[in-house]
Parts: C-alpha cells; structure tokens; sequence
C-alpha cells in the first residue's frame, strides 16, 4: 500500500477508535479499564495516524487535498457522535454524568486535535496564505510547554473559562499564540465556544502532538498530576506526543514552512516581550575589557530562556544561512537605504548589500537567539556593528546561557532595542559607550 | 592551488568589486609579536594553519564571517586576535577563538584540542573539524554560499 494510503486509513484507524469511545459512553464513563484500554487504542492509533500523515504530506502533494477533506468529514462524524454519548450522559447521569461527560470531552478534544494536527499540516504544505507557522510550536516546546502549564492552571477552574469572552484569551499569551498556532490553534479555539471541557483537551492534544519530548515534558506531567483529574489525562496528552507530530512529522517540511511563515507571526515572538519591557527599561551596561560600556536606547528585559533541542536549532540555522541572511540584507538594501546611509554605509556597502551581502564590520544578530525561542524573522534580526555592540552583547549572553541543557528554561534579563531597529546603530557614533560613572 | 587560496581568491575578488578592505599579509614580526602574545596573555601556540592564512591576509570579513587578525584594524574595524579573545573569554576560557559570525564562534577547545563552532551564545559545539584549516575552509565556503 501507498505511504498515502497507510496515511488514510490510520486517520480513519482513528476516527474509527473515537466513534467507537462516543458509541460505548455509558461503558467509558463507568469502566476505568475499559476507558484506559480504549485510551490507549485510540493513542496509539492517533500517532500512527499523525506520523503517516506528516510523511504523506511531504511524499504525495497530489493527494493531499482529498485527505484533508476526509479529515474533515471524520472529525465532524466523531464529534457528532461523542456529542450524542455526552447529551445522554448530561441528561440521565446525573451529577457523575456530567462529570463523565466533560471527562469523554477532554478525551474527544485530544483526539480530535489529532485530526487538527493532520489538517495542519495538510494546509501548511499547500502553502495557505492565512497559516503562519504552526513548526514554531514544534521548534518551540519550551514556550509552548509554558503555554501548556498554563491552560492546566487554568482547567482547575474550569467553570471560569465560560466567562471569558474571547477564548485564547486565558492562555498566556493570547495574541501570539493565537498567530503561531495558525489553523492548528483556530481549530481549537473553536470548540471551545461551545465546550470548555472539550476545548480544554483540544489545546493540551494539539501543543502536544507537536510537542518534542525533553525535561519540559516531565515539567508539564508533573504539573498535570498536581492538577484535577483533567490534567492526568494531560499528562497522557504530552506523553503521546513522544513519537507523534514531533520533528520526524514536521521539521521535515522546515522549507515549506519558511515560505510560509510570515512577518504577522514571527513578530509576535518579538512584540510580546517588547510590550513588558517598557515597563523595565534597566539600561543596557556590560563590562569589556574591564570597562563598563553602556548601549544606549537598549534596555535589560526580562525573558524567559527555554533552550531549544539542537536539531530544531540547527534547522533554523541552516534556514538562516541557506537564505534568510542574505533576502533579510537584500531588504535592507532595497527598502531601507536611508537608514543604511545614516549608519554610516557607502554606497558600495549598500550596492553590496543588495546582492545579499553582509557588510564589512557588521554581523546580522538575533534579538532572542535560535537557541531560545528566536525565529528567523524579520522582526527577530539586527544588522550589527560587530564592535564592540554585537562582542558585548555576545559576551554578556554567553554567561547567562552557558550550561544550559535543551528544555530548560531559565528567567534572564536580556539586551532588547526600546524600539525595532534593522540596523545598529542608527549613526556612526549612536553605539557602545563607556559608562561614566 | 589549494581549496582554501581558491575560496579566498574568489573572496577577494568580490571585496575588490563592492570596494571592502582586502588586508594584506600580515609582516613577520607581526606573526612573531602574535605568537609570544598568545603565549603571554593567553596561554596557548598557534596553530601552524592559522599562521599560514595570516601570511596570505592579516584577517577576514566577508558577508559576516570573521577570521581575526594578527593585529587589530581600526577602520575598517577588524578584530585581533589577541584582542578578540580577550573581548569574549580570556586566558580561563575553556576555548581559544579564532573567529566568528552572527550567530557562531569558530574555536578550538583548549582541553581536547579540537576545532569546534559553537553556538553563539550557549557556545554549544555545533561542528567539529579535524584541524584549522578544515574549519577555515568551512567558513570560506559559507562565507560566499
């Protein structure tokens, strides 16, 4: 059988495993070996599926169209089915019924966020222009795992969710999120206008199906066991997504997703953090060579490291030099030549520039580097002077981040323009100073 | 002609194009001055390779990538050996720099004594190379990719 054709039928493996969950509710709701069974069934099936899914996605582009549309329609039939077993449950169960039947919701979010998942990457690799980057979710499990935490906060007060209006607004960072999901997250945002519950698992399946295993994972189940009897399911959630989306599914189509990614997402890695430095404003002062020296409208902001596994680094470096050093130069020199000149360029530094070169004396620097949650957007690079701007920030940053292992993730205070520059500094003389103290 | 002299002479030949210093090589006593400052200030012998490329030009910067002089250059700027080293870690630093980019640090570890780019900045060994001039012609070649 085709690659594409194992891809069908594990997500109908799936879709299959889940009607057989909504068909069996009053069984799930009073059979915890039986729940777990058909849990573990439905995972298993839900990886095969995610992974043939993500590997058809790169091997057969011409089928890809009609199995997101069959993905679709199984999503619909399995909801509307868990949906039926929960409205009888809710309407003869009583007080354990709806607690049953939220419980089948949690269940039914996770694995519909699966087929989201598959979806996702449906729609990524057809290059739709309303998806940014759901990669970054993978390429970023720290911050996601933050994210994680925090709808796992959230899901032991579960009754006030329903108030919130808008539902990405009660995970940390609304906005962002909701941009770097992409479709994956506006799949999940959806159910839960109708069902927190459901909603719930939907975020914790979807993060985790495109969650790459490390320390963090531990973090998140340790948490979820903390939490109610949802956030042990959560655990499970994470678990999955051990072998599941995980790089073998997505980093595989890092290319595709880079020309999709656009500026919208990426720059909410940047403007997120921009907004809480306003309100620190400590001044940027690093020693070299003995001397303090102070960058001048740069300040210490306060950000939240998580190291990145070395392979999803190292795909985004080779984005990075493969082609979005020399196209974010090129801009430079195309669009923003005043700015280049009142830095000081020549013309020939710019003429060289437009053919994709980086300048004598300048480096292209990532604000929050690759091996954090930087991206390689626009909003993310700095052109440089190298000194002593680029070796003094460099210098200061290496002892932070020294001996870091991937997943972890530490509070730093860290050198952020007040405002974006895409070059620095703006005039000859605008950079590193000696601190007079 | 070696991998490295073409690298280079294609190098040179854009910077000669967009008007980019071209350093020359560096003198004799420059190269002995830098020996005995390494020595001195930084614990550790040049490699007979890296000599070798300052006898071809004192120093490299090209579309990012920097491979420091035997002397430090004001203008254009060009960082020195010596002085580089200083800059980012300094006689107790477990690496000896040699040059680097936006987003790596090209080094030999003092320990191991293997050529190695790091991350920049957790300086994790992204690379390895059996000898400087295998890492230099690394960096040549990304250098004009």
């Amino acid at each position: 059988m085709s690659l594409w054709g194992d891809a069908f039928n594990a997500v109908k493996g799936v879709v299959t495993g889940g009607a057989h969950l909504a068909e069996d509710g009053y069984k799930l709701a009073t059979d915890s070996h039986y729940r777990e069974q058909a849990w573990n069934s439905a995972v298993n099936d839900a990886k095969a599926a995610a992974s043939f899914v993500g590997n058809a996605v790169r091997s057969a582009d011409a089928a890809k169209e009609q199995v997101g549309a069959w993905i679709d329609s199984g999503e619909q039939y399995l909801e509307k089915k868990v949906d039926d077993g929960r409205a009888w449950l809710r309407q003869h169960g009583g007080v354990v019924g709806k607690v049953a039947s939220d419980q089948i919701g949690f269940d039914e979010g996770i694995a519909t966020s699966v087929y989201g998942a598959g979806k996702g990457l449906v729609q990524l690799a057809d290059g739709v222009g309303s998806l940014t980057n759901p990669l970054e979710w993978a390429a970023n499990p720290g911050a996601n795992v933050t994210r994680v935490k925090s709808a796992l906060d959230t899901a032991e007060t579960l009754g006030k969710i329903g108030a919130l209006a808008d539902p990405t607004s009660w995970i940390t960072n609304p906005h962002d999120n909701a941009k770097l999901a992409g479709a994956l997250w506006n799949s999940a945002a959806t159910s839960f206008k109708n069902d927190p519950a459901k909603f719930t698992g939907n975020v914790v399946g979807t993060v985790g199906t495109l969650f790459i295993p490390g320390a963090d994972g531990a973090a998140v189940a340790g948490d979820a066991a903390k939490a109610t009897e949802l956030a042990t399911d959560a655990s499970k959630a994470v678990a999955i997504t051990g072998e599941v989306g995980k790089a073998s599914a997505v980093t595989g189509d890092v290319g595709k997703a880079a020309a999709i990614a656009g500026d919208a997402g990426k720059e909410a890695a940047i403007t997120g953090d921009a907004g809480k430095a306003a309100a620190t404003e400590k001044p940027v002062q690093i020693a070299l060579r003995g001397v303090d020296h102070t960058i001048p409208d740069w300040h210490m902001q306060e950000i939240s490291y998580t190291k990145r596994t070395d392979a999803a680094r190292e795909a985004l470096r080779a984005e990075f030099d493969s082609s979005v050093r020399k196209a974010f130069v090129k801009d430079l020199a195309e669009n923003h030549a005043a700015a280049l000149r009142q830095a000081g360029m020549s013309h020939a530094d710019i003429a060289m520039m437009a053919r994709g070169r980086v300048p004598q004396g300048y480096q292209v620097h990532h604000l929050l580097p690759l091996d954090d949650g930087g991206t390689n957007a626009t909003s993310n690079l700095v052109l440089i002077k190298n000194d002593p701007d680029h070796m003094l920030i460099t210098r200061y940053q290496n002892g932070e981040t020294r001996g870091m292992w991937a997943g972890e993730t530490r509070k730093l205070e860290w050198p952020m323009p007040d405002q974006r520059v895409s070059v620095w500094p703006k005039t000859p003389d605008g950079g590193a100073y000696p601190t007079v103290h | 002609m070696s991998d490295i002299d073409d690298l280079l002479a294609d190098i040179n030949a854009e910077k000669r194009e967009f008007a980019q210093t071209i350093w020359p090589p560096a003198s004799a006593d420059a190269i002995a001055r830098l020996r005995q400052l390494a020595r001195d200030t930084l614990r550790t012998d040049l490699p007979e390779d890296y000599v070798t490329f300052l006898g071809r030009n004192d120093g490299l910067d090209f579309n990012g990538y920097v491979i420091y002089g035997a002397t430090e250059h004001a203008e254009p700027f060009l960082s020195g050996f010596v002085e580089a080293n200083e800059r980012l870690g300094g006689p107790q630093d477990r690496y000896v720099y040699y040059g680097d980019t936006g987003d790596q640090l090209y080094a030999q570890d003092r320990a191991s004594r293997s050529w190695v780019a790091l991350d920049r900045p957790s300086l994790d060994v992204v690379a390895t190379f059996p000898s400087f001039d295998a890492m230099l012609a690394k960096v040549l070649r990304k250098a004009v990719e």
